[in-house]
């Protein structure tokens, strides 16, 4: 029996936010203009991770789904504090180490890609 | 209706590619001066030049009429590109584009062939839409009146980008009967007047400011139906947010760009860093990926929101406009927030020497804060979320006649 590998956290905090959007509108809140400024910028900073995680290879050849995990932990994460969803797998000093790790390659290496 | 543009050697773009790769040739060209021209507010009268020569400002035109045909992704890189090396002439070009489409939306045919013709030979379009003192930002004074052999245009416009340097000014006004109609004027016809008074903290070299309108005799061929276009889904609103977004998204890349050159070529790392090394610097390591990590998210979400565009296409239902409103917008918001978050954090991370005014590192500040409150970042992530929650689609802007306080209409139509 094979294992399930783990869902990309891109994936889980789609999964996330859909759950908080669901509880917002059966909370009756979806007309409340905080709320939906806050999913506006939760569900634009998702987007953009999205578009890391699935680039069209055919125009940004770099594979940045490592970088697509650590924008999702900070979604998750906030997601967590804002909406009572699950915590992000990655721990914060992992994070740190991994955001260390490449901004020591972009100063060691050629131009910023 | 006689041609505008004077006899420029302009290449022709032949292909999306071939685009990308002249943009990139212009970029460093643009960027040697560009410190120079926003210190001393100086008119970019042979950039533009350069420009035009390039073939960049035709890409859009069809390949049905001799020009690339490009797509909006193109488009949107291009601006992007030359916005990294001076945002400045990476914004003149994107009312450009703009008005590009607003022809291919709704000029005849003849007015295609014609300005088509002229944007190959290397026309520029500025543009004439937004004024000053109504009670709204879509308020609307200036009037397009019949005459008994054409018409007369009469008003006065604020935030012109690229009026000054331009063959032909697109002027949004109300017909006789309250309808928005854009007229095609000559730079240089009787009546016209482009003032250099615009004073702002950033994007200085745009000269954004004055055009007077007195009388401007405007033939039938030179105005554009353009309220044809708020009766049907169209992506014409979308793809102007999506070309100013860009132009945030190249600030935000250069303002990184800078950061990353100062750290390196720092030795010394920051006071009460217990490091030998700048780049040691366990805190500043950790900031700085966090900088890059969201500028590529960023500019992944601006390509993800131009290819939105160029799959829907030109006959997009209401469901596509909404989409691609959203996105865009979105766009645009995130370059503010991720953008302005670098542009701060740059002398955060490279120390008081950064500061130097002779460096110049506040412009991309000073640029990005200048172009991003062209609308309201807070009202574009609300319109993402009431997508979300709601499926509530972003309004259009839509001018209007100019209202007092009261919102009354001013005025009466002839």
């Amino acid at each position: 029996m094979s294992i399930e590998p783990a869902p990309h956290p891109v994936v889980t905090a789609r999964t996330a936010l859909d759950r908080a959007v669901e509880a917002l509108r059966g909370g009756g809140l979806a007309d409340n203009s905080g709320l939906l400024l806050r999913i506006g910028r939760l569900e634009t900073r998702l987007a953009a991770a999205e578009a890391l995680y699935a680039p069209d290879k055919a125009l940004r050849p770099h594979d940045r789904a490592a970088e697509a995990e650590l924008l999702a932990t900070d979604i998750l994460r906030d997601l967590a504090r804002d909406f009572g969803q699950p915590l992000p797998a990655l721990a914060l000093a992992e994070q740190d180490a991994r955001h260390r790790s490449i901004a020591h390659q972009y100063l060691t290496a050629g131009d910023l890609p | 209706m006689s041609n505008a543009t004077p006899a420029r050697r302009q290449h022709v773009i032949g292909s999306d590619r071939e685009a990308i790769g002249i943009a990139y040739d212009v970029a460093a060209r643009l960027a040697r001066e560009a410190i120079a021209r926003d210190r001393d507010r100086r008119l970019p009268h042979d950039e533009m030049d350069m420009l035009s020569e390039s073939g960049l400002l035709a890409i859009s035109v069809p390949r049905s009429h001799g020009g690339a045909g490009a797509s909006v992704a193109t488009i949107a890189e291009v601006l992007r590109i030359l916005s990294v090396a001076d945002p400045a002439i990476g914004q003149l070009p994107q009312n450009h584009f703009v008005f590009i489409e607003a022809i291919a939306q709704d000029g005849s045919e003849a007015q295609k062939d014609f300005f088509y013709a002229e944007l190959l030979a290397g026309a520029r379009f500025g543009n004439a839409q937004a004024e000053r003192g109504s009670g709204s930002a879509l308020d609307m004074a200036t009037r397009l009146l019949p005459t008994g052999d054409g018409y007369r245009l009469n008003g006065t416009k604020y935030y012109c980008t690229g009026a000054i340097l331009a063959d032909w000014i697109p002027v949004a006004a109300l017909d006789k009967d309250d309808r928005q109609i854009l007229a095609y004027v000559r730079r240089d016809a009787p009546g016209v007047e482009v003032l250099p008074d615009w004073n702002a903290i950033g994007q200085r070299t745009t000269f954004s400011g004055t055009t007077h309108l007195r009388d401007v005799a405007v033939e039938q061929s030179q105005v554009i139906p353009h309220w044809q276009l708020f009766d049907r889904p169209t992506l014409f609103h979308s793809f102007g947010v999506l070309l100013h977004a860009a132009v945030d998204v190249g600030i935000a890349r250069a303002a990184l760009e800078d950061t990353i050159r100062l750290i390196r070529s720092r030795g010394r790392p920051r006071l009460g860093a217990p490091v030998l090394f700048a780049v040691d610097d366990p805190h500043l390591l950790s900031r700085l990926g966090e900088l890059i990590v969201r500028l590529h998210g960023l500019e992944a979400l601006l390509a993800e929101a131009a290819r939105l565009h160029d799959r829907i296409g030109r006959s997009p239902d209401a469901t596509q406009v909404a989409e691609a409103m959203v996105m865009a917008g979105a766009a645009k918001a995130h370059a503010e927030d991720v953008g302005l978050e670098i542009a701060s954090e740059l002398f955060a991370l490279t120390g008081s020497a950064s500061t130097d005014a002779a460096q110049a590192l506040d412009r991309h500040w000073r640029n990005l804060r200048t172009h991003s409150v062209h609308d309201a970042n807070q009202w574009r992530y609300h319109q993402v979320g009431a997508w979300r929650v709601n499926g509530t689609a972003p309004s259009l802007p839509r001018r209007r006649r100019a209202t007092d306080k009261n919102g009354t209409a001013k005025g009466s139509a002839a």
